[in-house]
């Protein structure tokens, strides 16, 4: 077989957070389109959602795709003032890409036994740009958080029913973070900005695959926190249109920070049933986001009069449940759908105004087209996140008010088995 | 069906689709207030007037104008203010801050460009503002005036302010309230009456309480003719204004922390006893030991001598005006150097010529007394008033209190410090735009406290509305 080379889409992308905090699942527009449910149910995404199944693939593969998030948020202040405001969010550009290749003894089917593979893929990350002008700017103005994985992965089949896997994540990651600080002499805002770009870190993914002669599987998967950690991030201020009154009391000197950031810990189960028509599966995700305790920069020179700035998260541990399901119209078509619902591992008091979270229903549809050995595959993604209220903790460094976020996020994808 | 979603997924990537996700917002005007023509009637404080002057940016800064800002919100009707035209936004002048001297004490000029001034003088002798063309405006706010000038249509020829609105056309106050017709007011007038008195060490009158009582009565009852429901704000303590109480503790503060003392003997106490009689003021009764500097108690034109006396830095308080930089007349420092004693005229180092302290420039004791007791007064006379024609009253003074306190008002950190303080403008006797938005705030609880509405407050620190500029 030929093996055909695909021009993939690389390069810096970011996301609107949409899963529970900052996770970003949209790992395969066919697992997507399927209420993100995958566990159990083997493809070349299962780099990403359990490398125990990707032994199970009859060939090599190679699969990429992109979901655009187009996601809303609005906000109401509390009383007595009512403001509204609305995020003017970039479209954001989650993508994916899987090769998988068969090596070694094959068994009766004539599958090759061990496979290996490589995963770039963005499970992490946030893009939010408020209005301009909106109540809450010195808060955040904008905030893009990215996260990109790359996995080398090697998965064995141990006998026709069960496989197992394992990948090394290599992951990179940058944050650009905005704020305005009011100056009261003249009534304008100046601007501070953090950049930053992560020291390279690493994790690990581990699954394993059982399936039963009769169409059952199940499978399970843990993922590995990342620290993601910015060492030497520039702090910039735009003082334009501000006073050297104000410059000379709010003592804001460009300096460098550090921060990290805890990409938490996954484990996934998930059973799937399957026969010649018709597939349906579902996940139960328990993401470890208590990790994510607080928020801490650290400041070369004191900004501001301070060296560091600490605003609690307390973030609690969070499942998802899914459900989905694929059938096959025809041998080539295949309509598929989906719904999982997703708790908030944000606690009330600590929404944020870059990660407003509350929990979510999710709700997805999606088609695959097989032309021989190319597929091709569209989906949609509607996230409903439920209108929340709080009344901001002393400790969070965050707002009170009312949020609701929307998200619409249609997905497109290719794979060509050989 | 399956098409279909195909092109929702399609629509959506290109945004078509994306609706923005609503939450129900729970504002409203109440049934009970009509807020289809809001009219604010009142002094400098309802025009705007801020730094010493009307200029573009206070009258946008009026705290009427920020009400109706909120009404909008709940459908209120346009609000239209006098603004000066474009090449003229800076009005009447005002005070700016251009920089600090050595001791960091802000240095005070006056602008003088793109100003609205003609040239031409009116009968008093104010100069004359560029007349307004637009509609009558909302904001009927007219630097100056008092109660006891509402119902003379004279008056609107004379105060620069008016007589723009009124160029040529003699139109009372009062008439013009009529021609306004509110659906609903703000009212916050009386000020002047007594402040007036205050400003000017007590040389001008204050209201006698019967044209008060007559005035205002006759205001109220133009602005309810029709029906209109409204708040009114009384008469604050003339004395929670730092033109009022700054002075001393700044004259304190210069001469290295208590009220500067003249320490003489009993020979030279003595003799300049003498020198102050020859010139024909009254005994200042200097004594050996330390003594405070000389007042002029009362100056009147046909007096044979003037009445003086040695000034209590804790019951006699001198005026912003003395100290003001910016004010030709203004002293500032110069009280720890000799003024109010003697002063040498021709710099031969022997203090030569008495200089007193004028009246004007000092609110002694009884002066404070006679204003606080007419503010009293007419703070009843509103109240009866306004019980009468069942409008709420806003008691202003416990709020300026609450700025002076330094402990924050409406979720602003204020305080009464001059400059720095962040709520009164550089003529210290006018908010800034912080402070107005304070006053907006201040306003509009009251409106929906009495009128059962939920009209949205202002969020200071959202808009940032500025404390005295500085460079």
């Amino acid at each position: 077989m030929k093996k055909l080379v695909l021009s993939l889409l690389v390069g810096a992308s970011s996301f609107a957070a949409y899963a529970g905090g900052f996770q970003v699942v949209l790992q395969g527009v066919r697992q997507t389109s399927m209420g993100n449910v995958a566990t159990a149910v083997p493809d070349a995404a299962s780099i990403f959602f359990n490398p125990g199944a990707v032994a199970m693939l009859e060939g090599n593969v190679v699969s990429a795709g992109v979901s655009p998030i187009i996601s809303r948020i609005s906000y109401l202040e509390n009383e007595p003032y009512y403001a509204e405001a609305k995020t003017d969010n970039p479209v954001s550009l989650p993508f994916y890409l899987y090769a998988a290749f068969g090596f070694g003894p094959e068994n009766e089917n004539g599958v090759k036994r061990l496979k290996a593979g490589i995963g770039v893929f963005t499970p992490y990350g946030s893009t939010v740009k408020w209005e301009d002008g909106w109540p809450k700017q010195t808060y955040l103005r904008e905030l893009s958080l990215r996260a990109i994985y790359i996995q080398p992965t090697v998965s064995f089949m141990i006998n026709d029913y069960i496989g197992i896997g394992a990948g090394l994540d290599v992951v990179l990651g940058s944050i650009n973070l905005k704020r305005g600080i009011a100056d009261p002499t003249t009534g304008n805002f100046a601007e501070v900005d953090f950049t930053g770009t992560a020291e390279t870190a690493l994790g690990y993914n581990v699954g394993l695959f059982v399936k039963s002669p009769d169409g059952f599987s199940f499978g399970v998967n843990y993922r590995s926190k990342v620290m993601s950690e910015v060492k030497e991030g520039d702090v910039t201020f735009d003082l334009t249109g501000t006073s050297q009154t104000f410059q000379q009391s709010a003592q804001l000197q460009n300096t460098k920070f550090s921060s990290s950031l805890p990409l938490p810990g996954v484990l996934t189960v998930g059973f799937a049933y399957s026969n010649d028509k018709l597939t349906v599966a579902t996940d139960l995700r328990y993401t470890q986001w208590s990790a994510y305790e607080q928020l801490k920069f650290e400041f070369q020179d004191p900004v501001g009069g301070a060296t560091e700035s600490v605003s609690k998260r307390k973030y609690k541990d969070a499942i998802t449940v899914g459900i989905g399901a694929e059938y096959g119209v025809t041998d080539a078509l295949k309509a598929r759908v989906g719904a999982y619902y997703d708790f908030t591992p944000v606690p009330e008091g600590y929404m944020t105004a870059e990660t407003p979270d509350a929990n979510a229903l999710g709700l997805t549809a999606g088609l695959g087209y097989s032309l021989g050995n190319l597929n091709i595959n569209a989906g949609f993604l509607f996230v409903n996140k439920e209108k929340r209220s709080q009344l901001a903790a002393t400790d969070a460094n965050t707002i009170s008010g009312t949020f609701k976020t929307q998200a619409y996020i249609p997905s497109f994808g290719v794979s060509y088995n050989f | 069906m399956k098409k279909n979603i195909l092109y929702i997924a399609m629509a959506a990537a290109l945004g078509f689709t994306a609706c923005q996700p609503e939450i129900e917002s729970p504002i409203s005007k109440g049934s009970e207030i009509d807020l289809t023509k809001y009219v604010a009637v009142g002094n400098s404080l309802t025009a705007g007037y801020m730094d010493g002057g009307v200029y573009n940016e206070g009258i946008e800064a009026s705290y009427p104008n920020l009400i109706a800002k909120q009404f909008k919100l709940v459908g209120g009707g346009d609000f239209v203010q006098a603004y000066f035209p474009e090449g003229q936004e800076n009005g009447s002048g005002y005070f700016k801050v251009t920089g600090f001297d050595s001791n960091g004490v802000p240095i005070v000029e006056t602008e003088t460009n793109n100003l609205a001034v003609t040239g031409q003088t009116l009968p008093g002798g104010a100069a004359q503002l560029t007349a307004y063309s637009g509609p009558l405006p909302n904001n009927l706010g007219i630097p100056g005036i008092a109660v006891a000038n509402l119902q003379d249509p004279l008056y609107s020829q004379g105060n620069p302010y008016f007589e723009r609105l009124k160029s040529g056309n003699p139109t009372s106050y009062i008439d013009m309230v009529g021609e306004a017709a509110p659906t609903f007011f703000t009212c916050w007038m009386g000020n002047n009456d007594v402040l007036g008195f205050v400003t000017s060490g007590g040389t001008s009158p204050i209201t006698d309480a019967a044209t008060f009582q007559t005035n205002y009565q006759a205001l109220i009852d133009k602005l309810t003719e029709n029906g209109a429901k409204g708040v009114i704000a009384n008469i604050p303590n003339v004395t929670s204004i730092p033109y009022v109480y700054a002075p001393n503790a700044l004259v304190a503060q210069q001469a290295g922390g208590s009220f500067p003392v003249i320490p003489l003997d009993a020979t030279t106490a003595a003799q300049l006893n003498g020198a102050y009689q020859l010139a024909g003021y009254s005994d200042p009764g200097f004594q050996a030991g330390n003594n405070y500097p000389v007042i002029v108690v009362d100056d009147p034109a046909t007096a044979s001598v003037i009445e003086v006396r040695q000034m209590d830095p804790n019951q006699d308080l001198l005026l912003y005006h003395f100290l003001n930089p910016a004010n030709p007349t203004g002293h500032a420092g110069e009280i720890a150097t000799g003024r109010g004693w003697m002063t040498d005229t021709n710099s031969d180092n022997i203090p030569d010529t008495p200089t007193p302290i004028a009246d004007r420039d000092v609110l002694d004791y009884a002066e404070l007394v006679e204003a606080i007791t007419a503010v009293v007064t007419f703070n009843t006379i509103i109240q009866q008033v306004a019980d009468a024609a069942g409008i709420p009253v806003i008691d202003t003074d416990p709020y300026l209190l609450q700025v002076l306190s330094g402990q924050g008002i409406e979720g602003v950190q204020v305080d009464g410090t001059p400059f720095s303080g962040g709520f009164f403008s550089i003529d210290q006797v006018h908010p800034t735009p912080k402070g107005y938005a304070i006053m907006a705030n201040i306003f509009l609880r009251h409106i929906n406290k009495a009128y059962n509405a939920n009209i949205p407050l202002i969020d200071i620190n959202a808009l940032n509305p500025r404390g005295v500029k500085f460079p």
